[in-house]
């Protein structure tokens, strides 16, 4: 797995490519961690070369999830294949995430002042 | 030519010269029989460290004839050389007491450029580092210092101080130290990798007593309570792990079968299924109601959730006097039905958040009438993700097959899953736990 951050205006955007499994996401959430820490509180995670998700990289969304509750920030998910949208479908965790198809849709929508 | 004019200075040189060369023979020969003497001291030490690493400053004592000696190991955590072994009048003053900085001193200057060191008198080189004298009252007079290096890298430090047959120390020590601190070097990688093994086979004892309490908290494989039968296998991916079942009995008529998965693997999602098939185990005597049974779990299960950590889990209870099943569905996988006359169908019903997740989460409660003759198949994404050698996934069509293909009984299509899929991933590491459950009314 592979993480690109690009940060520009308070936002931080994550280019994630490959699997985000047992081994290797320790990585995302270290990178979750060190990016939130930086003070930026709205956090992209762009799915377009995601190819597989597990439960350990589920959980370390949570996490990051929880961790931007506390601060009033915001993470959003986009471009997901089928594979993952079902596990978020079937799992729903849909029902906590935003999802969606293009990254300006979900940029668009960060509730900045 | 008078005999006596003969000059005789050249023969003296001579003389002198071979006497020079028997002199570095006879200390190359020495150096020789030294190190044959480490050799044999460092092998007859054992893999015990802190036993090991005494024998080996005794030998250099014994080697570089000096008044004191010590060997320091770099602090992997602080980047700081630490005495581990300090021989001499003032020894135990220093051992473990003082650390010293990469480039600090003369051994933090060799350990920083993995250079060795001769100083002959201390007063004259500005990097001796003279606080460890001022606490002990030692004098130090000269030094030799030396890197120790393991595949090129540096561990730590050997220094003899002072030594007792001269003044001070030269060049001309160097290289028989220099051996010595490599053989020394080799010997602490050995007892290093001893130790890690000894290490490595205790954690594996202790993971073989952990799976055979995860596999004591897991109820029994089958299960018969008048014409109701379940039957449950579970196979983790690592020697423990997160998939869990149960049987649960609510009264005389109403008995649930609970699955679950938690999230990741190993000794912390196994961890987590304790604590949650405690939690479960310990609410479902004060309620008969699968969602107000999960609500009661997700409040005790998210003040403990770390890491994210969440649960999926899905559970039906058969009442056998309605003949209904009420369930809820916590983000897990849909349950099959296999019908009596062989139809396959997922479990329709309403589906909620995994537990773990937020506190005051809502569990959807579904009631649906059962009949004699149906299975209900219950599993964990192991078996419909379970991967084959040409990476295909077992998915869904081939779960329903392996339902299909057998009697209609739980135990006959629990071993029909199971099988299946073992020879599906046959080749493959297994990489997720598998749970299969499925339960009855058998007319």
């Amino acid at each position: 797995m592979e993480i690109k951050v690009i940060n520009s205006n308070n936002t931080a955007v994550f280019e994630i490519t490959g699997e985000i499994d047992l081994y290797n996401s320790p990585q995302l959430r270290q990178q979750l961690t060190e990016t939130i820490n930086k003070g930026l509180k709205f956090i992209l995670l762009d799915f377009s070369t995601v190819k597989y998700i597990d439960s350990s990289g589920l959980a370390t969304l949570i996490e990051g999830l929880r961790k931007l509750n506390k601060v009033k920030g915001e993470i959003k998910l986009c471009c997901m294949n089928k594979n993952i949208r079902d596990v978020f479908e079937v799992s729903r965790l849909e029902d906590i995430f935003a999802i969606y198809n293009t990254r300006e849709e979900a940029l668009n929508d960060f509730k900045k002042d | 030519m008078n005999e006596q004019s003969i000059p005789t200075e050249p023969l003296e040189k001579q003389i002198r010269l071979l006497e020079r060369t028997c002199a570095r023979q006879a200390e190359k020969i020495d150096n020789f029989q030294k190190l044959i003497k480490i050799n044999e001291i460092i092998n007859s030490a054992g893999l015990e460290i802190s036993k090991l690493l005494t024998i080996i400053m005794s030998a250099a004592e014994q080697v570089m004839q000096c008044a004191a000696s010590s060997l320091m190991l770099i602090d992997e955590k602080t980047d700081e050389l630490v005495y581990k072994v300090a021989l001499g009048e003032k020894g135990e003053d220093i051992k473990e007491k003082f650390r010293l900085k990469m480039g600090q001193g003369i051994a933090g200057w060799v350990a920083q450029n993995s250079k060795p060191l001769v100083v002959p008198d201390v007063r004259k080189d500005p990097r001796f580092y003279s606080k460890p004298d001022e606490d002990t009252g030692f004098q130090t007079r000269s030094i030799l210092c030396v890197p120790m290096k393991v595949r090129n890298k540096t561990i730590g430090i050997l220094q003899a101080l002072n030594p007792t047959n001269k003044e001070s120390f030269s060049k001309r020590d160097l290289p028989i130290f220099t051996a010595f601190a490599n053989q020394a070097a080799v010997a602490i990688e050995n007892a290093n990798v001893h130790r890690y093994q000894l290490e490595e086979q205790r954690l594996r004892d202790e993971l073989t007593i952990a799976q055979k309490i995860q596999q004591n908290i897991l109820p029994g494989t089958a299960l018969h309570l008048d014409r109701f039968e379940c039957c449950a296998k579970n196979q983790s991916a690592k020697m423990v792990g997160g998939d869990f079942y149960d049987f649960i009995q609510f009264d005389q008529n109403r008995f649930g079968i609970l699955i679950g998965d938690v999230s990741g693997k190993g000794v912390p999602a196994a961890l987590f299924m304790v604590s949650f098939i405690s939690s479960i185990r310990f609410y479902s005597q004060s309620t008969s109601s699968p969602a107000e049974l999960f609500y009661k779990v997700n409040s005790v299960l998210n003040e403990e959730s770390t890491f994210g950590m969440f649960v999926t889990a899905a559970l039906l209870m058969f009442d056998l006097n309605t003949m209904t099943i009420t369930f809820t569905n916590a983000g897990h996988l849909p349950p099959y039905i296999r019908s009596s006359s062989g139809t396959i169908v997922p479990l329709k019903g309403k589906k909620s958040l995994p537990l773990g997740i937020l506190k005051n989460t809502i569990f959807e409660e579904t009631v649906v009438p059962f009949h004699e003759g149906e299975v209900y198949i219950l599993y964990t994404d192991g078996v419909t993700e379970a991967r084959s050698k040409n990476n295909e996934e077992f998915g869904i069509e081939r779960l329903t097959q392996a339902v299909c293909c057998t009697e209609p009984t739980p135990t006959k299509i629990v071993e029909s899953v199971f099988r299946l899929v073992t020879a599906f991933s046959s080749g493959t590491d297994g990489h997720d736990d598998i749970t299969v459950l499925a339960a009855g009314c058998i007319g």
